[in-house]
């Protein structure tokens, strides 16, 4: 399956949840501001395709545009996803109608222990790539839409390759699109300080989705970490370096504001100024 | 004893530290369940209007809520005028700081950081005052006053090229901590499991409790719904506010007004 931005639907400024955590409630944010809330981006494991399209069928119905977010399938050499998970996955994303799949590349799964959000980011290496780029290729085939390969978060960096080259070899060879995550590029800058080529190797064009969140620069004794904190307030490195970056994405369809754990009202402000500051289409 | 001995025995406890000279077999374990109960009721209204400020308070106090009994009995407390036999917002914004000021020991490693506490939780309460709903009415955010009222949202901010200034809701404030952490740490479920200076430990390198430290340029919004917003902006956008004339000219200091914009706290 190649990859082609073309035919995929622009959905805007929305925001990220987990059916598990009472906040933010996406129905409430949408009865409020309904021209505010282009999509809502789920974190979910494949078990939940037993229950989870009969909870959200009204909202689907309704007009309410999801995005599936896996968050148990390792793109490294640990346990590969099964048949059963990816044909889970298959019934969530068919059900919810989500037009792609992102998800962190990295070990989510270890020795049979899920690691949640401590999940350890790729090694960028050689030897992780090509599995990165097969189990890519092998969750769009199964998924039958756009993988999006997301940059994840470091406090340390393993393997000689730049996240640049990593990623614009790992989207073009899978055929997938990228998910960038600004937090997490922060994380990756502040690990990797002499990385010069980062801008210059970035698959831009291939950027459908971008996440914001809060977060926090966490000082140590071999330097500072950027913590992605999605209950805290977006830092203003992170705003700025989000709008530098914006103009250079001309195929980006969806901007995620990464928001669990906050009160609904300090959403809406950040909806309504982020649809102002980061206007679609990105770039001409 | 008799009902009325007991409630001699509370109230010479609570004035003054001791059991009644006149009640000499006043049962301390009883009176103490009341005691605690006063105490207790006095740190229900002071803890949700300053939770960073009594952690650090206690702290720096050795780790006790002395401190409570001591506000109790406080000249800060009783001068301050009370609407009623409850302490409210207005009678704690009154007092409180006052008598945390007074016993801080000065010269203390966590001075700062109690300041910071004080004066950031301090402001958030004075937007809300006398009562949140009241202040709803008076900012003309809610109420009569609001059809008058014009206050331009982001899309507005983002066209104009005309200069804005805070809104009387809203206030400019610099500290030496990012006081928007400071209160969300303060009031995490797991700051809770942790004592004050276990918390103060926390702070500085924990990821959930972690506050940045370093100048912190904010303003503190009062919002529709009776909460107070804070959010960081930059230095730039700091000045053109304090100048009154914030022009979204410049990129950086147009992300800061747009974002304020959003919350309502602009006026032209």
């Amino acid at each position: 399956m190649g990859f082609s931005a073309r035919g995929l639907p622009l959905l805007g400024v929305g925001i990220s949840s987990s059916l598990g955590i009472a906040r933010p409630d996406f129905r409430a944010l949408r009865r409020a501001r309904p021209d505010l809330l282009g999509f809502v981006e789920l974190a979910i494991g494949w078990r939940a395709h037993t229950y989870l399209p009969e909870q959200l069928r009204d909202d689907v119905e309704a007009g309410t545009r999801f995005v599936v977010h896996p968050t148990e399938l390792s793109l490294d050499p640990g346990d590969p996803p099964t048949r059963e998970m990816l044909a889970g996955l298959r019934s969530i994303v068919d059900a919810l109608r989500s037009p792609w799949t992102p998800e962190d590349v990295g070990t989510w799964v270890w020795r049979g222990e899920h690691l949640g959000g401590g999940f350890l980011p790729t090694a960028l290496t050689e030897a992780s790539l090509e599995v990165a780029v097969r189990r890519a290729s092998e969750i769009q085939d199964a998924t039958g839409v756009c993988f999006l390969a997301e940059n994840p978060p470091f406090a340390e960096v393993i393997g000689d390759l730049r996240l640049g080259t990593f990623f614009r070899q790992l989207c073009e060879r899978a055929g997938a699109g990228m998910l960038l995550d600004i937090g997490h590029l922060l994380s990756y800058q502040l690990a990797r300080p002499d990385d010069r080529a980062l801008f210059d190797e970035l698959p831009w064009e291939r950027v459908i989705e971008v996440h914001l969140a809060g977060g926090a620069w966490i000082p140590t004794e071999s330097g500072a970490v950027f913590w992605d904190e999605h209950a805290a307030e977006v830092p203003l490195e992170a705003r700025a370096l989000l709008e530098e970056i914006w103009p250079r994405l001309p195929n980006v369809r969806a901007l995620c504001f990464e928001c669990e754990m906050r009160p609904d009202f300090a959403i809406l402000d950040e909806l309504d100024a982020l649809r102002v500051l980061c206007p679609f289409p990105a770039a001409s | 004893m008799s009902v009325h001995d007991e409630l001699e025995a509370t109230y010479a406890l609570l004035r003054h530290g001791t059991t009644s000279a006149l009640l000499p077999d006043a049962r301390p374990a009883r009176t103490r369940v009341a005691t605690d109960a006063v105490t207790g009721e006095l740190l229900g209204a002071v803890i949700p209007h300053f939770p960073a400020a009594a952690r650090v308070l206690s702290a720096m106090l050795g780790e006790t809520l002395a401190w409570a009994v001591e506000y109790q009995r406080s000249s800060e407390l009783s001068s301050a005028p009370s609407a009623g036999a409850l302490i409210d917002a207005k009678r704690l914004a009154g007092s409180f700081p006052a008598f945390v000021r007074r016993i801080a020991p000065g010269g203390h490693a966590l001075s700062s950081l109690l300041g910071d506490a004080l004066d950031s939780e301090l402001r958030v309460l004075e937007l809300t005052l006398p009562h949140p709903d009241m202040a709803l009415l008076m900012f003309g955010l809610r109420g009569p006053l609001r059809a008058g009222r014009h206050l331009p949202g982001a899309a507005e901010v983002a066209a104009s090229t005309s200069g804005f200034r805070l809104a009387a809701h809203a206030t400019l404030a610099t500290y030496d901590r990012d006081v928007a952490a400071l209160g969300r740490s303060a009031t995490s479920p797991l700051a809770g499991f942790l004592s004050p200076a276990e918390w103060i430990d926390a702070i500085d390198r924990h990821p959930w409790l972690f506050v940045r430290a370093g100048r912190y340029t904010c303003v503190h919004v009062l919002l529709e719904s009776g909460a107070v917003r804070t959010i960081e902006i930059g230095g730039a956008c700091a000045e053109a506010l304090a100048r009154g004339d914030a022009r979204p000219t410049e990129p950086e200091i147009r992300r800061d007004l747009v974002r304020l914009g959003a919350l309502s706290a602009l006026t032209d």
